[in-house]
């Protein structure tokens, strides 16, 4: 298959409760080593380029950590996401039922069936505080039909992992959405097989 | 003294709350609601003030005189204020000037807030809507001090920052729940342009914090699916209202509001949302240390540079705009509980559903079959620059059905530009092709009323430009989808919209025999019966939806009969045989189009 017809900046969404660790998380994956260095206002300060699979891709993230209680705003920025994590706290039972509100609110505003996302338990080397077991994000994940990774961006423990795998799904996504029709123009021009 | 009871103005209102002025007015009209009972006790006493304040003002020396009336008169210069403030307004005189002559001009009401027409209530313009939430919002937004902000704690425990989301909650909620209030999409379309306005001219006060609730309310889950509703928008009032979503846009890091607010003046009320989320990320990058007594100088540095930016803002004064009293009530009196916010946003948008139901589009497609259609659109590149005016204004005229259905999908659509559907010349490559997109795995074609393609537009040397379709017939036979029958015919019209033509002539097409659709090429050259003497692009399509198919007089020839539309061709093949064989696929295609819910399979669009 010809990846590169494809688009290959990604606008990925995180969404989750207040203080579930989402604005650690983008941090840690977008700023690994110079986080001393960080300045969250300029342009360019949410963006990445990373190779998934081989293939390189832009991801732009948008995290509205701070603004969660802004939920009415919520919508408005839900529209443009192509990805979303959904990301809760192992240790904050809330947060984890928050997800199936997220994702209906996700879908709603899609208007679809289904849609790339991806949930992820943050703080998981939080063993002793868990208050979610991976069973019950498991089974929730599956009612969600979404998949499931926990990660712990204090350990930087599957931050990248996840992000990477939201990649792929969006990927996958996007590939059964939009056959790759942009290589059949030229095709069409010698068409005279029907003689 | 004036200043004084302007001063008192609103704990006066908010006490005992009375319609003032334009009590006359009420007394007249219809009651609306159970309080208008009340109201109209009330305003016996209303009148007997206004003829007091007329006798005032026949006798301006009684002004001084101190004693119960006081009270009242103190209300009347209110109401003044508020009216002439709307008189004023628009030469921006300072609020005092009007106070130091309260009683010199006639009094101007300040129309009530209709309950039931809400934010359209006669007589209350945009400007005076964004003026009242602009000045709640200035009160909550310079009260709130650096400290709770560099805390970065405000999530939960932070009383202001709460008051703050909830007059932001307050705002989105009301503004959703007044456009569905509209039941009909007029009614639906003029709120929503009246929010437009209202936008506007906070965008002019530089009122962000309000003016993003408004925005991001019409592009809630709720509203922005009403089609049919935003169809009935202005252009112009849509245009200006993709111009402001744009300004609060998060793409590279809300990048155009950070520069709009750099190029502002004063008087200025951000949205604090990005601040915020700024702050997070510092609060991030640089940990405040437990052990240290000093704060890292990196996050010292950042947060002020953030802080400071607030707290010039918090300097905002707005004193050229007046409070009106019933404005503000009527703000105030929305309830809303932050609690429930989840149950009313549900509520919200099954009545959006109720108002506007899904498109039988969406609910047989599968979602994702729709942006291959987008997708499909997209590809198509059908030049307009070929295609001559009269055909585009046909297509455009006869394809409003479908047009309206694929709006749907566009509001719907994330991927597709809003202004994509637009354009006519758009429209017009839409239903053209709706017909060859609805292509199910076998090789049915929908049944697609596309009419244009069944009226009789014959259009000689036709313009259609189909060869960018990548179903474009050749490709059928490549895969699984086969052209049946395919051969060189003469058609002649019958009967065209159940009338006689004066004059017919027999036209040489290509013709194929498409799944259920009839193909036509038309032809190269005067002569010849050759496919090499055909266009290569196919010049219409005919779906057998509905035809009846018959045996000619002469064996050569065959009938279709369209009966909606009342239009019958007669064909003719080269030989007997040939017409016999087009008869009797003929048949079987149309034939297997009578049912066509059996057949379809689950994941084609169907139109009806």
């Amino acid at each position: 298959m010809n990846r590169s017809n494809y688009n290959q900046n990604y606008k990925l969404v995180v969404v989750g409760g207040g203080g579930v660790g989402k604005s650690a998380i983008t941090i840690q994956f977008i700023q690994k080593y110079f986080v001393t260095d960080y300045d969250p206002t300029i342009e360019d300060s949410y963006t990445k380029q990373c190779v998934v699979d081989d293939v390189p891709a832009k991801l732009d993230i948008l995290d509205t950590a701070g603004q969660e209680e802004f939920s009415a705003m919520r919508e408005q920025y839900m529209r443009s996401g192509e990805g979303f994590l959904l990301v809760f706290s192992v240790a904050d039972k809330t947060s984890f039922n928050e997800m199936e509100k997220f994702h209906r609110q996700i879908l709603r505003v899609k208007d679809r069936d289904e849609f790339p996302m991806l949930m992820v338990g943050n703080k998981a080397d939080l063993s002793s505080q868990r208050m979610v077991s991976i069973q019950d994000a498991q089974s929730m994940a599956m009612q969600l039909k979404i998949p499931y990774i926990e990660c712990s961006a204090k350990a930087g423990m599957n931050i990248d992992q996840s992000f990477h795998e939201l990649v792929r799904i969006v990927r996958r996504f996007q590939l059964s959405e939009r056959p790759p029709i942009k290589s059949t123009p030229p095709k069409s021009s010698k068409r005279c097989s029907i003689l | 003294m004036a200043k004084m009871r302007y001063a008192d103005m609103p704990r006066d209102v908010s006490i005992d709350n009375f319609p003032s002025l334009n009590v006359s007015e009420k007394v007249k009209s219809k009651a609306y609601d159970d309080d208008d009972k009340l109201e109209h006790l009330v305003s016996n006493t209303e009148y007997r003030k206004l003829t007091t304040y007329n006798s005032l003002k026949k006798h301006p020396s009684n002004l001084s005189t101190p004693s119960c009336e006081q009270r009242h008169r103190r209300r009347l210069s209110e109401t003044l204020t508020c009216g002439l403030a709307r008189q004023c307004k628009t030469h921006s005189l300072p609020c005092n000037m009007t106070l130091k002559h309260p009683y010199s001009v006639s009094p101007v009401d300040e129309k009530d807030v209709d309950k039931t027409k809400g934010v359209l209530s006669p007589g209350i313009l945009p400007e005076d809507w964004a003026a009242q939430l602009t000045l709640l919002d200035l009160n909550i937004f310079s009260q709130i001090s650096p400290e709770e902000l560099s805390s970065c704690s405000w999530n939960k425990y932070n009383v202001l920052d709460q008051i703050l989301n909830m007059i932001n909650f307050k705002v989105s909620f009301w503004v959703v729940q007044e456009i569905l209030k509209g039941t009909t999409p007029k009614l639906r379309a003029d709120l929503i342009t009246q929010f437009i306005k209202i936008s506007k001219k906070m965008y002019d006060l530089n009122n962000f914090h309000s003016l993003f609730a408004v925005i991001s309310s019409l592009q809630s889950a709720s509203v922005y699916r009403l089609s049919k509703s935003w169809n009935n928008v202005s252009k112009k009032d849509r245009q200006s209202f993709d111009k402001l979503a744009n300004v609060f846009s998060e793409c590279n890091n809300w990048r155009n509001l950070r520069d709009h607010l750099e190029t502002l003046r004063l008087p200025c009320i951000p949205y604090l949302g990005v601040f915020l989320t700024d702050l997070v990320y510092v609060d991030m990058a640089h940990p405040h240390k437990s052990s240290g007594l000093l704060e890292s100088e990196a996050r010292r540095l950042k947060m002020n540079n953030i802080l400071r930016v607030i707290s010039h803002m918090q300097q905002s004064r707005y004193d050229h705009l007046i409070r009106f009293s019933r404005i503000n009530d009527y703000l105030n009196s929305i309830r809303y509980i932050e609690e429930l916010h989840k149950f009313v946003q549900d509520d919200q948008y099954k009545l959006s559903l109720k108002l506007e139901p899904l498109s039988c589009q969406t609910e047989n497609s599968r979602g994702s079959k729709e942006s291959v259609n987008q997708v499909l659109l997209d590809s198509l590149s059908l030049s307009p620059a070929k295609s001559t005016d009269l055909m585009r204004i046909r297509k455009f005229s006869l394809c409003k059905q479908q047009q309206q259905k694929t709006n749907c999908s566009k509001y719907r659509s994330a991927s597709l530009p809003r202004s994509f559907l637009k354009k006519p010349v758009n429209q017009s490559a839409v239903c053209n092709n709706n017909s060859l997109i609805h292509k199910s795995d076998e090789g049915i074609l929908s049944t697609v009323n596309s009419r244009n393609l069944l009226d009789d537009s014959l259009i000689e040397e036709n313009t259609l430009d189909l060869s960018n379709l990548n179903l474009s017939p050749s490709q059928t036979l490549k895969g699984a989808h086969k052209i049946s029958l395919e051969s060189c015919l003469r058609r002649k019209v019958v009967l065209k919209n159940g009338r006689k033509p004066a004059v017919t002539t027999w036209q040489r097409y290509w013709i194929q025999l498409w799944a259920s659709v009839l193909i036509y090429y038309s032809p190269k050259s005067f002569k010849g019966c050759n496919r090499n003497d055909f266009k290569r692009e196919p010049c219409k399509l005919c779906p057998l939806k509905g035809c009846t198919i018959s045996l000619g007089d002469n064996p050569d020839t065959f009938l279709i009969k369209h009966p909606d539309q009342r239009n019958t061709y007669k064909f003719r093949a080269e030989s007997d045989n040939t017409a016999l064989q087009w008869y009797r696929r003929l048949y079987h295609a149309a034939q297997s189009v009578h049912q066509p819910d059996t057949k379809l399979p689950d994941n084609l669009i169907s139109f009806d």
